[in-house]
């Protein structure tokens, strides 16, 4: 059932002007440089430090590491994080 | 996002949170809708992040959920602002005081314009505005409006035409238009026309009265030149004589005309210093590093400093010290004669009534004595000598009846 439901996602996007990320429910990440990054559609912090910040997502965790971290803001639906940014990556479960 | 003005004034403060489970109490504020930002780690078991105040009161059972610890840091924004300036009252009671002073002081009349009167009409303006409690340092809620005072003005004022008075900030402006009358002639008496000195008659000019001398008449101080009596002996009228007679006069001049002079110009150069007085004690504030010119001259202004009404034993002083050239003129004798006849004319002219002419000059001894010639000229000159002198008619006439029956006997 759940599969179905996510090829019908899928033909959606590919049959319409809808931006992915909305229909989908996945997270859009802006990166500024090295300074910023912007991340959309998290699901809460797991972990959080100067050099790192593990994000849970929908599917799977965001990982980002760099130095000097500060989380800036937070929102349910939004993280902006400053810091120099190094690496980003996404673990799947 | 937050903006820095949002943070400026609502009261915001830093903390310090501490406990294992730091990251879930970040998603629970997040989850709770509590705002909170700049967050950054310290070691494993803190985080540092701002708050606001009026969040604090829930985050409480968030932290006995996660089994964290909070420490303020720091206060920030305006509540905690004001509060440390109810803290000093020293602040708080001079910036009152700057308040009460200002609005005083912009409520005060700091200056009257009167434009378009006459030194004579402008002192009776001031007075009359002074009597309406309008003066400089006069406080405004006293002042009537100023339509009051134009029609009072108005009013009392007949030879205004038109008068104006307006209010621009603490300063009055009064524009008066004045009526512009011509001048009546002053009525005058009998009178006859004499001589003021002794001259040559050159030229008469009669208006009114009957002349008694001729062109080329030598006259002496004092002597009838026009009458004011005409008609005939019977029946005498008695007129205001009006004219000029120009008459040649002489006059002796001596002067003296240096031939070596030194001079002084300004070079344009000039510097000046500020000082404080009080008493007699003088204190630089300002111009400390100009150096002095060789030749110089000293200009200073003195100004006392005001408080409010009262003046104080203070005084500023401004001093402007001109660079000042010296040079030597030596005059070739010729040129000497020159300045000095020229010199002597100037004089000369302006001590005559102001029709005269000069005519000629000559000079009648000329001697140089340590360095200054001395020069003596005759002028002749062409002034009016004529000055008016009243006289009774009554009596005049009574002479002149007696004169009549004399020259009667005489016939007889």
């Amino acid at each position: 059932m759940r599969k179905w439901q996510h090829n019908v996602k899928k033909w959606f996007v590919n049959h319409s002007e809808m931006p992915v990320d909305v229909v989908m429910d996945l997270p859009r990440i802006t990166i500024i440089g090295q300074l910023h990054i912007y991340i959309e559609n998290h699901k809460g912090v797991l972990s959080f430090s100067n050099e790192e910040l593990r994000l849970a997502m929908k599917q799977g965790q965001l990982l980002v590491k760099g130095s000097g971290f500060v989380l800036k803001n937070i929102l349910p639906e939004e993280i902006l994080l400053e810091g120099v940014i190094k690496n980003v990556l996404f673990i799947d479960e | 996002m937050k903006n820095n003005w949002n943070n400026a004034i609502y009261g915001h403060v830093k903390a310090s949170i501490h406990g294992q489970l730091t990251e879930p109490f970040i998603n629970l504020c997040v989850k709770r809708n509590i705002a909170i930002w700049d967050i950054k780690r310290r070691n494993k078991t803190t985080i540092v992040c701002s708050l606001y105040i009026k969040d604090i009161s829930k985050i409480k059972p968030l932290l006995k959920q996660t089994d964290c610890k909070i420490r303020f840091i720091d206060k920030k924004g305006f509540p905690f602002f004001m509060r440390r300036l109810l803290n000093r009252t020293g602040i708080i009671i001079g910036l009152m005081c700057a308040i009460l002073i200002i609005t005083f002081l912009s409520n005060v009349v700091w200056r009257i314009d009167v434009k378009g009167a006459d030194p004579r009409l402008e002192t009776k303006i001031r007075q009359l505005l002074k009597q309406q409690h309008l003066k400089v340092g006069a406080i405004n809620f006293v002042v009537p409006s100023t339509e009051v005072i134009e029609t009072n003005l108005s009013a009392k004022l007949p030879k205004v035409t038109w008068i104006g008075v307006s209010k621009d900030g603490t300063t009055y402006h009064i524009d008066v238009v004045q009526k512009k009358l011509p001048k009546k002639q002053k009525e005058t008496g009998p009178r006859n026309l004499v001589a003021a000195k002794k001259a040559i008659i050159h030229r008469l000019f009669v208006e009114k009265g009957q002349p008694m001398v001729q062109d080329d008449q030598f006259v002496k101080k004092g002597q009838l030149l026009v009458s004011g009596i005409i008609g005939n002996e019977n029946d005498p009228k008695f007129i205001s004589s009006k004219g000029q007679v120009f008459g040649e006069t002489w006059y002796q001049t001596t002067t003296k005309v240096p031939l070596n002079t030194t001079y002084e110009t300004f070079s344009g150069q000039e510097y000046t210093k500020h000082y404080l007085k009080m008493n007699k004690w003088k204190c630089l504030i300002w111009g400390f590093f100009n150096s002095s010119y060789k030749h110089e001259k000293k200009d200073s202004v003195e100004k006392q400093i005001h408080f409010l009404f009262w003046d104080l034993p203070l005084s500023y002083v401004k001093e402007t010290h001109r660079q000042v050239h010296q040079s030597n003129r030596v005059l070739s004798p010729q040129q000497a004669l020159d300045e000095g006849e020229k010199a002597a004319q100037r004089r000369l002219k302006s001590k005559l009534p102001s029709k005269s002419e000069i005519v000629k000059s000559t000079i009648e001894s000329k001697k140089v004595e340590k360095g200054i010639l001395y020069l003596r000229h005759r002028f002749v000159v062409y002034e009016n000598i004529a000055v008016p002198k009243t006289f009774n008619s009554k009596k005049e006439r009574v002479k002149l009846k007696k004169k009549a029956k004399k020259e009667k006997q005489n016939q007889q």
